[in-house]
């Protein structure tokens, strides 16, 4: 039985709470923690998107994240994000812990400075199942040990890396070692570079049968368990050069016959270093970088980012560029989609859907290539506008795109949707429950299909979302199934944002009057000499964004894209955090897909919706 | 830059072959036979993939060249197209499955970030997959349109054409070079120093190039000089 | 009278001059440079781990035999599929007895559970 997505009227929307109060010293849940650990607080500055950051004593952050979680008032139960921030010269580390409570709808960041000298903080896995991934991650690159955590081991950069630490100030940009030595380290890997300590013991490389982590599923009963480690399962390689893998993912399964008993993800084969880069890079110079972590839907990226800068300049971006931000947006959450719905159908067998979708595709590209000359790598936004203004007839060709997208989504329906494989193939298949989706830190549709109403549009609205009649699809079952039915409404939502925007789109100019951000036309350039010497300053530094910090997200096509970034006034980033949606989905993959068949693996490992760019960044 | 030193490896074998118009007849037909049903591996990373998917898909469809049925086991391919950027974690597979495609095999190095490294020059990013695959043909474009990566394959069948079975100009496999760089060290670091822009990137922020920047409260207070 | 045995003859010798040209080809013209490397397990370019000659799951064994017989069956109502007028009605009574004895085996081994995993 296909599975209702209409929207649940008794299920409402997770959104913001209001917040009237001007003086942090009142925000509810300052006080809390004010009240209960006065003595771990070091600081309480407000980001510069709004919400409260709370600074406290690093020993102390296990004790005050489980009270942030577990207190009723407080109820923040997810995780965003945790990376850390180097500013050099010896300052002491920042680790960034930034929380959303889906009860309250409100967002904090707790910060904890941890000095060189003792490079250490408590794990928080048992709190939150995101913190596993995200702490290795900061240990990966920063060199933070977690105490605690289970399995803390690099995550990005391979197994053995001896250069260091990569987002250090201290660590060159080029790495450590010449290029030659680089070349030939990579080449000359062993056997315990290339796999984790628990995966050769199950290869009986090391110790006897070792017992499996607790993130495994619980319902698998003990003595079948014990059964199947006396027939000798079988360890094997997906990836990373997989047809089925949706980009340089490996995965190790262990399996008994077709059934997988456990399966270990290992990313960073596509690490590329973006958030290193981006540091020598001037703000706007960051931006086509930026199309090239999801290169799917590159310009949720790039509108995220300039937001994001835009944010922290407390710029005020003009209504027309507004208005074309989400048209854009919606059309890359459409373009995301298109490609989900075509790989996800032709790993299940459907290569036709996968032709539909590709020449759907081909549509969103000539308006990409119409406006920006790019297909895919599209760099459209500048901070505080667009490169350029829409070019003549652009807008008609949105219409007629807007006008025929839904009979191909209709069409794909058809082929799917009732279709007896495709349902036995979807339904019941990698089922996640709320509670786990949220502690896991899903975002986006695989947390709408677990049945989480958490859409950060609705929830804390950008770019005049409040504006626009749409609603948002949320699944029952959370299955794979219910991931598919979501996807498809949202694009139809998608095309219905799009033909509001269509109608309201305003006349005026598409930046911003401020020639210290934005190029002024040369025309004023060559007349003024102020105007002059403001060219003169943004073509050879680039704009100045005042010194501040801001973590800065929205509704990306794969989940909640998050930006952080960290300015000391200069015109380069100190820090730029890329928060990938994928990269927190596809830490759930080994609980969703153990005990399942290695059939199954590929429908949920697709039906994840998962890009590599953004995983490994 | 210093001029290229390396000797380029002789790739071509000598088979005892004697060239007559027997063997030139049959040279065209396996030719034209190998280079009109070519199995490519796509052994995509990134961005450029997409661009391949794209060219597989109707609209450019390099179904017309015979190239339809990827292969992603190298056993059955004949050709690799390298798309997308390749990390150092990466490339020992990237090598492997080099090694195991059965001879004749080509390469093709698709976009900027497999030729040389692109726009990534920094401590993760093979500077250009040619230092450890021999590649023959790159295709630039970050990425190509599906266009220019037709083209690419074209120049491959191209220069199929120009092979024959007297001296068959498939690699010269020699089995001490499996899962060895394709070039010396010291062409490796010649086509890895930084060129153009790269030159640029060692600056950080203007303002601060590794000192301490306080918090936003007791941070001096760092107005922009127009600003009221 | 030697009409329809010619046909099978023709085919008979088209498949195994098919199959002694494609692989006599390859062998004349193909190269061979093997490496220990070519010859090693591919698995997505990552060195194997653990032995290959491991016990394997029973139940592959049960479904490659489940396959095999109802493939069986497949073959043998192809030829009669396009003789089936000759045979007229008496000929469908006996493919449908047919059908029916390897039903039963198969309805059998659903109830016990050979098609499911395990």
């Amino acid at each position: 039985m296909p599975t209702t997505v209409a929207p649940d009227p008794t299920r409402e929307l997770i959104r913001a709470e209001p917040r009237p109060e001007e003086d942090l010293a009142e925000h509810p849940s300052i006080q809390a923690v004010s009240a209960q650990f006065a003595d771990a607080i070091r600081d309480v500055v407000r980001d510069a998107a709004g919400y409260p950051v709370l600074w406290i004593e690093p020993s102390r952050n296990h004790e005050v994240l489980r009270f942030l979680r577990d207190d009723p008032g407080q109820g923040f139960d997810f995780l965003a994000d945790i990376t850390g921030v180097d500013l050099g010269g010896g300052v002491p580390i920042r680790v960034w812990y930034q929380l959303w409570s889906m009860r309250h709808g409100r967002q904090l960041r707790v910060v904890c400075e941890v000095p060189l000298s003792d490079l250490t903080l408590t794990t928080v896995t048992d709190l939150w199942h995101t913190a596993d991934w995200l702490e290795r991650e900061t240990f990966d690159m920063f060199g933070v040990t977690f105490e605690g955590h289970p399995d803390l081991r690099r995550i990005l950069m391979p197994e053995n890396y001896e250069e260091g630490f990569p987002l250090r100030k201290d660590f060159p940009l080029r790495g450590r070692f010449s290029r030659s030595e680089q070349v030939r380290r990579c080449l000359s890997r062993s056997l315990e570079d290339v796999y984790a300590t628990e995966e050769l013991q199950l290869a009986g490389y090391g110790d006897a049968t070792v017992p499996l982590r607790e993130l495994t599923p619980a319902e698998r009963p003990e003595d079948a368990l014990e059964n199947r480690l006396e027939g000798e399962p079988m360890l094997i390689n997906m990836g990373p050069q997989h047809p089925a893998t949706h980009g340089v993912l490996r995965l190790v399964l262990q399996l008994d016959g077709e059934r997988v008993m456990r399966c270990i993800p290992h990313i960073g084969y596509l690490h590329t270093g973006f958030e290193k880069t981006c540091e020598f890079r001037e703000w706007n110079q960051v931006v086509p970088y930026t199309d090239r972590m999801d290169y799917l839907a590159p310009m949720l990226y790039n509108i995220a980012y300039a937001g994001a800068v835009e944010t922290l300049l407390g710029v005020e971006i003009t209504e027309r560029c507004r208005v074309v931000r989400v048209i854009l947006c919606e059309l890359n959450r459409i373009l995301g989609h298109l490609l989900w719905l075509g790989t996800t159908a032709i790993d299940l067998g459907a290569f036709t859907v996968f032709l539909y979708s590709f020449k759907e595709r081909e549509k969103i590209y000539n308006l990409h290539e119409a406006y920006t000359g790019g297909r895919i790598t599209t760099s459209v936004t500048r901070v505080g506008g667009m490169m350029a203004d829409l070019p003549v007839g652009w807008l008609d060709a949105c219409r007629e795109f807007v006008e025929n997208c839904p009979s191909t989504l209709d069409e794909c329906e058809r082929l799917l949707s009732r279709n007896a494989i495709w349902m036995a193939r979807t339904q019941d298949i990698g089922i996640m429950g709320p509670e786990e989706a949220v502690s896991y830190g899903l975002t986006g549709p695989n947390l709408r299909a677990s049945g989480v109403p958490y859409d950060v549009r609705k929830a804390r609205p950008y770019l005049g979302y409040d504006q626009y009649d749409f609603d948002v699809p949320v699944g029952v079952h959370g299955d794979v199934y219910d991931r598919y039915m979501v996807r498809l409404e949202e694009m139809r939502q998608s095309v219905r944002i799009v033909e509001q925007a269509l109608a309201h789109l305003p006349d005026g100019s598409m930046n911003i009057d401020d020639y210290r951000v934005v190029l002024p036309p040369k025309s004023e350039a060559m007349g003024s000499i102020d105007t002059m010497i403001s060219h003169f300053k943004l073509v050879m530094e680039g704009i100045r964004v005042p010194a501040g910090e801001t973590w800065y997200s929205i509704e990306a096509s794969k989940g909640e894209l998050g930006i952080g970034i960290v300015s000391d006034g200069g015109t380069k980033p100190v820090r730029c955090r890329f928060r990938g949606p994928s990269f927190v989905n596809i830490g759930a993959l080994p609980y969703l897909v153990e005990g399942e068949l290695v059939a199954d693996v590929i429908a949920v490992n697709a039906s994840l919706d998962v890009v590599l760019g953004e995983i490994d960044r | 830059m210093k001029k290229l030193d390396v000797v380029p490896t002789d790739s071509s074998v000598d088979t005892g072959i004697p060239r007559s118009w027997v063997t030139t007849r049959l040279d065209y037909v396996i030719n034209w036979a190998r280079r009109n049903s070519l199995w490519p591996m796509p052994f995509g990373t990134a961005c450029c993939a997409i661009e391949m998917m794209a060219a597989a898909a109707s609209k450019y469809d390099i179904g017309r060249f015979g190239m339809e049925r990827m292969s992603f086991t190298p056993r059955q391919a004949d050709l690799m197209i390298v798309a997308g950027r390749v990390t150092y974690k990466l490339a020992p597979v990237m090598r492997r499955i080099w090694d195991q495609m059965p001879q004749p095999k080509w390469c093709v190095s698709m976009g900027a970030c497999a030729s040389s490294g692109g726009m990534f020059d920094n401590y993760t990013i093979v500077q250009g997959i040619d230092t450890i695959v021999p590649v023959d043909v790159y295709v630039p474009g970050c990425p190509p349109r599906p266009e220019g990566l037709m083209y690419g394959l074209l120049m491959i069948q191209e220069k199929i054409k120009g092979e024959s079975l007297a001296h068959p100009v498939a690699r010269a496999e020699d089995p001490e070079a499996v899962g060895r760089p394709n070039l010396p060290a010291e062409a490796i670091e010649l086509v890895a120093q930084p060129f153009g822009n790269s030159t640029q990137q060692n600056r950080v922020s203007g303002l601060s190039a590794t000192s301490a920047v306080a918090r936003e409260r007791d941070r001096i207070e760092r107005l922009m000089e127009h600003r009221e | 009278m030697l009409d329809p045995y010619l046909g099978i003859l023709i085919l008979g010798v088209v498949g195994v001059l098919n199959a002694v040209v494609i692989l006599g080809l390859s062998h004349l013209i193909g190269s061979r440079r093997p490496t220990p490397v070519k010859a090693a397990p591919y698995e997505s370019g990552i060195d194997p781990l653990g032995n290959t000659r491991e016990r394997f799951s029973v139940n592959f064994y049960i479904v490659a035999m489940l396959f095999i017989v109802l493939d069986i069956e497949t073959l043998f109502l192809v030829p009669w599929a396009s003789v089936f007028r000759q045979f007229g009605f008496v000929g469908f009574l006996e493919v449908t007895f047919f059908l029916l004895i390897l039903g039963v085996g198969l309805v059998y081994a659903w109830r016990k559970g050979a098609l499911e995993w395990d």
